[in-house]
């Protein structure tokens, strides 16, 4: 296999993993925030038990999280040097700022929110559970802004390397770079807001999802019954408005994507000739035959949600070169395989939410099966917008501009009825990887990253399993009065003796 | 600002940041080095882990902060350094830090030309081993700060050990360096001030058992993180204005004029920082302060 494909491989692997991390640090960060606020609105020692259950189970994934994303940061230098070098001046700075004002803010008050109960008081508690709460959210705002340049490139002019004054040569030709000319519209390129919301979305799903798994688990087993229903009541409400404004949010994405990038909207929906498109519910795109095979759609659909008119033409791929085409299989399926969980999370949670409201859901043991393997699925759906974000880009790894022309039914195309990019605005993915790393030494990290990974998730599955099985511990009489010291241990075993919640007393 | 000045502002903080993650995690990384030789009970290790148990994770932050912002300052120096040390820096920061010293071969367009065994020679080597030591030096400093009674009296030989050890690398390094890479005391001809940095260095070496044997701990750990920054501050000193140094070619050489960003990006980086770095400083202080004096093992401990 050659360097490029290893590479792109190797990043699919590691951001695959990464993901899920962040995702589930989002989510249970607003989980713990909702919490702490509760314990100090109403001092119920309910909600610092429920917290401090929900801040182990946080902290595991933080960790796994920091020490996954720290490849990502420096994959960018060792597989992508061409990359890095083209978007330095413009990517460096958001992600410089992604450490100056979320990694540093998260990290540090993670000391406090995970080891801090007995040493500060609640109001301070709160506020380093809202500040890693936050710093999670900041670092999700700096790397879309990054991503989402470059989708939809903007505040920057593509210039010559300089060195020491004279345009840097390379094989006689001038090597090229992207160099940001306006911050703020770097930072709110035509995508940011769209895809960032989107993200958000996405996460708080998998984090109610993810509690809702362990809670649905505890009232199964009938374990820990009051905090397991509160939980699973607080997800339900999360994950419900999360769902429905997911849809939202995705139309309004859809729209944006056909403007900015009509090859990517295209790949999505297999729409391969230029005029009225429909609406694939699923189907097998097939590029010999330039149609989408075994489908059922609605007709004139896609044409009803990006113009509301259902005749109204739609770009189709034909309007670009074969070359300039994203690969439309893989795009088309995890498009749809999205879109159709999305679809299965508004049912899904407005049903629990009816039955809630009937009084009726907890006595509902097959529905709180369900959602007990649930988690995966809003995982799965992230993963797979991520992969139909950045395949449907291919085949560029920073995408060049479009033109419209002037009524903006069409694109503005060349000869042969086809789009021609503008090279020098766009870097091409088999253009952008390090030029003199081999295949056999990513062939290499591949491997070892792969060996890591799986460790790392065995690791992770068999701790939170064991801290699934521990459960919260006892509700306490007198908040904040925490066993300290040296006796720590013997205190332990001593509140576990009077645990009220119940249980099988299996120790962490 | 003009650029020049901005090159060498982002040069400076880029030390900076090296520095501040080699003195805060290069405690949690001695801490690591010496866990499994000196605790001897459960207890005890769980002493030694929760010793760094709530910090270590802020102070890796260091590290991705360096890194984001060499991407962001220096995408040339980010672009060769990581694709080129790709096996070393997979394996070992230490050596990547040996070979910036010693320079690598590098094309015209900056980049690395050699092969892996190139990255491995006994120069980045000695620099890795010296590096291993200082920390496990630093870390043994922090422990004994951190613990009470026999366990912190059976640190007290690991801290003499590690400061020989050291001693030994250091004096090898230094030599190794004056005879084998002249480049790297040029600078010092260049810049006659920068003797101070060595001097203080040897000082604040000095220093450690000086503190030890009088029984300051305290001023001992202070010594040896003034130690990794005089080190970092040499290093820096020795580079510049080179990020990576080419073998053959010096004009080949990615500097910090050559691979930086323009000068808006590190204006706009700059304001980020100048921004930034006041509430990291302010709040990881507040944090330190939470966790300050002896472990104590608690419900929510490792």
């Amino acid at each position: 296999m050659d360097v490029v494909l290893l590479s792109r491989i190797q990043f699919a692997v590691s951001i695959g993993f990464h993901y899920i991390f962040p995702l589930l640090t989002i989510g249970l960060g607003v989980v713990l925030v909702w919490l702490e606020a509760g314990f100090l609105r109403t001092r119920d020692p309910i909600y610092e038990a429920a917290a401090r259950f929900w801040t182990k189970v946080f902290a595991l994934n933080f960790a796994i999280g920091v020490a996954t994303g720290i490849v990502m940061e420096f994959q960018f230098g060792t597989n992508w040097a061409t990359y890095s070098r083209f978007v330095g001046d413009v990517f460096g700075s958001a992600l410089a700022a992604e450490g100056i004002f979320a990694f540093f803010l998260e990290s540090g008050f993670l000391a406090i929110l995970v080891f801090g109960w007995d040493r500060v008081g609640p109001k301070m508690h709160f506020f380093a559970t809202l500040m890693v709460s936050l710093g999670s959210i900041f670092s999700s705002v700096w790397i879309v802004v990054a991503n989402s340049w470059q989708q939809t490139p903007a505040g920057h002019h593509v210039v010559p390397v300089l060195r020491d004054g004279v345009p840097l040569l390379k094989d006689g030709v001038p090597v090229m770079r992207a160099e940001i000319t306006d911050f703020w519209a770097m930072v709110f390129n035509p995508s940011t807001v769209h895809r960032l919301v989107h993200v958000w979305l996405g996460a708080f799903l998998v984090g109610a999802f993810f509690v809702m798994s362990i809670a649905a688990w505890y009232l199964l087993k009938g374990r820990h019954t009051e905090f397991a229903r509160r939980s699973f009541d607080g997800g339900l409400a999360l994950a419900a408005v999360s769902a429905i404004a997911m849809f939202v949010s995705g139309h309004g994405q859809a729209g944006s994507v056909y403007r900015h990038q009509p090859a990517k909207l295209a790949a999505f929906e297999g729409h391969y000739r230029t005029g009225p498109a429909d609406l694939h519910l699923f189907g097998f795109p097939d590029d010999a035959a330039q149609t989408v095979r075994y489908g059922v759609a609605v007709p004139g659909g896609l044409g009803l949600l990006l113009h509301a008119d259902a005749s109204k033409p739609v770009v189709g791929l034909d309007r670009f070169r074969p070359e300039d085409r994203p690969p439309v299989g893989i795009s088309f399926q995890s498009y749809h395989v999205m879109v159709g969980l999305g679809t299965l999370f508004v049912g899904l949670t407005l049903f629990a939410a009816f039955l809630r409201w009937r009084g009726t859901l907890y006595q509902t043991r097959w529905l709180l099966w369900c959602f007990v393997p649930a988690v995966i699925l809003p995982i799965v759906g992230n993963e797979l917008g991520w992969v139909a974000a950045e395949v449907g880009r291919q085949p560029w790894i920073v995408h060049p501009k479009v033109t419209w022309t002037a009524d903006g039914s069409d694109l503005v195309v060349g000869p042969a009825g086809r789009v021609v990019y503008d090279e020098r605005e766009g870097l091409r993915t088999l253009d952008a990887a390090s030029p003199n790393v081999t295949a056999g030494q990513v062939l290499g990290s591949l491997v070892g990253f792969g060996l890591i990974y799986l460790a790392l998730g065995a690791v992770w599955v068999f701790i939170l399993d064991r801290k699934i099985r521990h459960g919260p511990d006892e509700i306490r009489k007198e908040p904040g009065a925490g066993p300290e010291g040296a006796l720590g241990t013997a205190g332990l075993r001593a509140a576990h003796a009077g645990r009220l919640t119940g249980g099988d007393g299996a120790q962490g | 600002m003009s650029f020049e000045a901005l090159a060498i502002t982002w040069f400076v903080l880029e030390g900076v940041l090296l520095t501040g993650y080699a003195l805060l995690d290069g405690f949690d990384l001695g801490v690591g080095i010496l866990h499994p030789f000196v605790p001897r009970t459960d207890l005890e290790r769980r002493i030694s882990m929760n010793s760094i148990g709530p910090l270590w994770d802020g102070n890796e932050v260091w590290l991705v902060t360096f890194g984001g912002a060499l991407f962001a300052a220096f995408p040339e120096a980010y672009a060769s350094v990581f694709s080129g040390f790709y096996t070393a820096f997979m394996l070992l920061l230490g050596v990547a830090v040996g070979n910036a010293m010693i320079g690598v071969p590098l094309d015209e367009a900056g980049n690395f030309t050699g092969s892996v065994l190139d990255q491995l020679g006994p120069y980045p080597l000695l620099v890795g081993v010296m590096t291993v030591s200082l920390f496990a030096m630093h870390g043994g400093l922090f422990l004994y700060l951190k613990t009470e009674g026999d366990f912190q009296q059976r640190l007290r030989d690991w801290m003499w050990r590690s400061w020989g050890f050291f001693m030994v690398t250091f004096m090898l390094t230094t030599i190794a360096t004056v005879a084998f890479i002249p480049r790297a005391t040029e600078n010092f001809r260049r810049f006659p001030w920068a003797i101070v940095v060595v001097v203080g260095t040897i000082l604040a070496v000095a220093n450690v058992p000086r503190c030890l044997y009088r029984d300051k701990p305290g001023l001992a750990f202070l010594s040896s993180g003034g130690v990794i920054a005089g080190l970092v501050a040499l290093f820096g000193l020795a580079l510049y204005p080179n990020l990576v140094t080419a073998t053959g070619d010096p004009s080949r050489s990615v500097t910090i004029f050559n691979a930086a960003s323009s000068p808006k990006t590190l204006g706009i980086m700059l304001i980020i920082a100048a921004v930034g770095m006041p509430f990291v400083l302010t709040y990881s202080g507040v944090i330190y302060w939470t966790f300050r004096g002896k472990v104590k093992l608690g419900e929510q401990s490792y």
